[in-house]
């Protein structure tokens, strides 16, 4: 590919289509019980084609990413804004992997991994140069988190995320076979939600361990001084020093996509893996292939399997269901006690199985394994009985939309 | 379930849609001075054999021939970024640009495309000032057809006022550069203030968040307890 698309052209399409697509599901969405999932799965694409903007946008064939083949990354939010106080890209919580080419935001667990390394006066990382220590870099990181986090809670998982969308096409091609999911119990489920905060902690200790060259002058693990000149990217212990991002699913899937679409080089893709099996590399590595496998097949039996132990899913409820940020948060479930009959259609319909909806009487029924996807808000049958507020205001109710189908059935 | 006022949503997405593609519109506006040009028109160099041609349309403010080398101010290649002061000559050879881009990065960079037909010489200068000095990093890169990289020396030279010359080289080329411009470089001349500008806004933005949530809050909680 060797086009180039004028911004000034391609994001106002971009924004006319998404508008006028939201109108017209809002406008001829005739199964009132599916028009807010419609709206959503057109939302999450949507989002897509903005975390990946860059693909679009080109420019392409630019030699200096020559090994990767068409587009440069941060194309839209990195550099341009933030100049070389915060080059890597607008922190937003989304699985918006830092690896594929074309992607306009970045992923706040790269960037806590990779700002924990440079803690101390490396001024450069992979093809930027910093003018900020890692300290500020991982407070701006985390603001920006804790931010978009009190205003808009999980609702990026549920409505924005790439890999959440996956989760979604994955529920829908195993309905599409009619296969039956699968229901955890709610200890496992529990569990598993707990073992949230385990695995971001383990990955964060894991990246101090392995820049602990960097912080204290000693290495903790031998193997992780940095094999070239002090303050390069060559001086960066490779592959190691974002240990999450060996694991995450996301990377592959895009890497895989992006080398299928003919926007990155598998040629080189493969020639940065190392070892027997590729078990190390620099995108594509066996961990991470089986772990995309393993989540795949997963997510084909339990529904949004991997929303249930995203970190970055905890993160975002970190500061958006725990106290003090829990007093704080903008975006909330709320159910009227007295219009609930218990009839537990909410608790079936979620698909990270969040009980506390079901379970709790009255009142705020947030809790950290919603991911605000509004499923139990449009399939609740009883007026008025859940509501999702932003800002203290009404956005989303149950309708009564069984007498609605009632009337509509008489009419005809 | 969702209630939707259609006459303000239909407005609301007219007004955006205007906004959206006013500036598009905009682009289209060109300096009345600028000349256009397109494939068919040729800048001969008759005492070096050789000729300068454009695959695409563009425009220029000004070109002038002089010391058997064309200097273009402000072209541009169909709406390209511009080549603010552009020297180029090509002896025993013709030349034919294809492309220019320009990205304005932390990494600033810039990639100019063209076809050589015959084995001569080129020479270029793109105006950015000579090499040298620690921050200034101008560094560059010939690649031909085959993606190969070619080194310095080999193929090309380079010169402290930024003069690129390319040797023996036929068919498609491309010379890219990148550097860092001393705007973007970390400068401690800044105040502290604008050197940490981006971490000062967030912190100013996670401050009014919370005290707006806040109040929102409180005033939730004022309107249920009156109900």
């Amino acid at each position: 590919m060797s086009w180039e698309t004028p911004s000034a052209i391609v994001l106002p399409v971009y924004v006319l289509i998404v508008l006028v697509g939201i109108y017209l599901i809002f406008r001829f969405a005739k199964n009132k019980t599916r028009k807010v999932s419609s709206l959503r799965l057109f939302i999450q694409v949507a989002a897509v084609f903005a975390v990946f903007m860059g693909l679009i946008l080109g420019p392409f064939n630019v030699p200096i990413f020559q090994p990767l083949g068409s587009s440069p990354r941060d194309r839209l939010v990195g550099t341009n804004f933030f100049g070389t106080q915060f080059p890597d890209g607008l922190s937003v919580p989304i699985l918006a992997c830092y690896y594929p080419n074309g992607r306009t935001v970045t992923c706040p667990i790269w960037q806590i991994q990779a700002y924990i390394f440079p803690f101390w006066n490396y001024p450069r990382g992979y093809e930027v140069f910093y003018s900020t220590s890692g300290l500020e870099k991982l407070a701006i990181v985390f603001g920006l988190v804790a931010v978009v986090s009190v205003v808009l809670g999980r609702f990026f998982c549920g409505w924005l995320c790439p890999f959440g969308l996956y989760m979604d096409v994955l529920t829908r091609t195993r309905k599409a076979l009619r296969l039956r999911h699968f229901r955890f119990s709610e200890k496992t489920n529990t569990a598993l939600g707990q073992s949230r905060y385990i695995i971001i902690a383990v990955f964060l200790i894991l990246s101090v361990i392995f820049a602990s060259y960097a912080i204290f002058g000693t290495q903790l693990i031998s193997g992780t001084r940095p094999s070239g000149p002090e303050g390069t990217e060559a001086g960066i212990v490779g592959n190691i020093n974002e240990p999450f991002c060996l694991v995450c699913p996301m990377r592959p899937l895009c890497v895989l996509i992006e080398c299928g679409l003919g926007s990155m080089k598998f040629s080189y893709v493969s020639q940065i893996t190392y070892g027997p099996l590729w078990i190390t590399g620099g995108y594509i590595t066996s961990i991470n292939l089986a772990i995309l496998i393993a989540i795949t097949i997963l997510a084909l039996a339990y529904r949004r399997f991997w929303c249930r132990i995203c970190p970055l899913g905890a993160l975002t409820a970190l500061f958006s269901t725990f106290t003090p940020f829990k007093q704080i948060a903008l975006t909330r479930l709320i159910k009227n006690e007295q219009k609930c009959t218990k009839c537990g259609v909410c608790k079936r319909v979620c698909p990270t199985q969040a009980t506390q909806v079901y379970e709790k009487k009255g009142g705020d029924v947030t809790e950290s394994r919603c991911i605000l996807c509004a499923r139990c808000v449009e399939i609740c049958p009883y007026e008025d009985a859940l509501e999702l507020k932003v800002a203290g205001k009404t956005v989303m109710k149950s309708r009564n939309w069984l007498e609605q189908q009632k009337i509509d059935l008489e009419e005809k | 379930m969702v209630t939707i006022n259609r006459k303000k949503v239909s407005a609301g997405i007219a007004i955006i849609v205007i906004i959206l593609i006013f500036p598009w519109t905009c682009l289209n506006t060109q300096a009345e001075t600028d000349i256009t040009f397109n494939s068919a028109d040729k800048f001969s160099i008759p005492s070096y054999n050789g000729a300068i041609s454009f695959a695409v349309n563009g425009t220029y403010s000004k070109a002038t021939f002089e010391n058997d080398t064309w200097t273009f101010t402000n072209l541009r290649l169909n709406r390209s970024q511009p080549l603010e002061n552009f020297k180029i000559s090509t002896q025993n050879s013709n030349v034919t640009v294809f492309s220019y881009i320009a990205f304005n990065t932390t990494l600033q960079s810039a990639r100019l495309r063209y076809a050589v037909e015959g084995k001569g010489e080129q020479i270029f200068n793109f105006g950015l000032g000579s090499q040298g000095g620690e921050w200034s990093g101008v560094d560059w890169s010939v690649i031909t057809g085959n993606n190969v990289f070619m080194a310095e020396g080999e193929g090309w030279t380079i010169s402290n006022d930024g003069t690129l010359v390319v040797t023996g080289v036929t068919g498609n080329v491309s010379i890219v550069h990148w550097g860092f411009s001393e705007n973007s470089l970390p400068s401690s001349n800044l105040p502290s203030y604008l050197q940490h500008s981006v971490a000062i806004v967030i912190a100013m933005v996670v401050a009014v968040t919370v005290i707006v949530a806040i109040i929102i809050k409180v005033k939730s909680k004022g309107h249920s307890g009156e109900k």
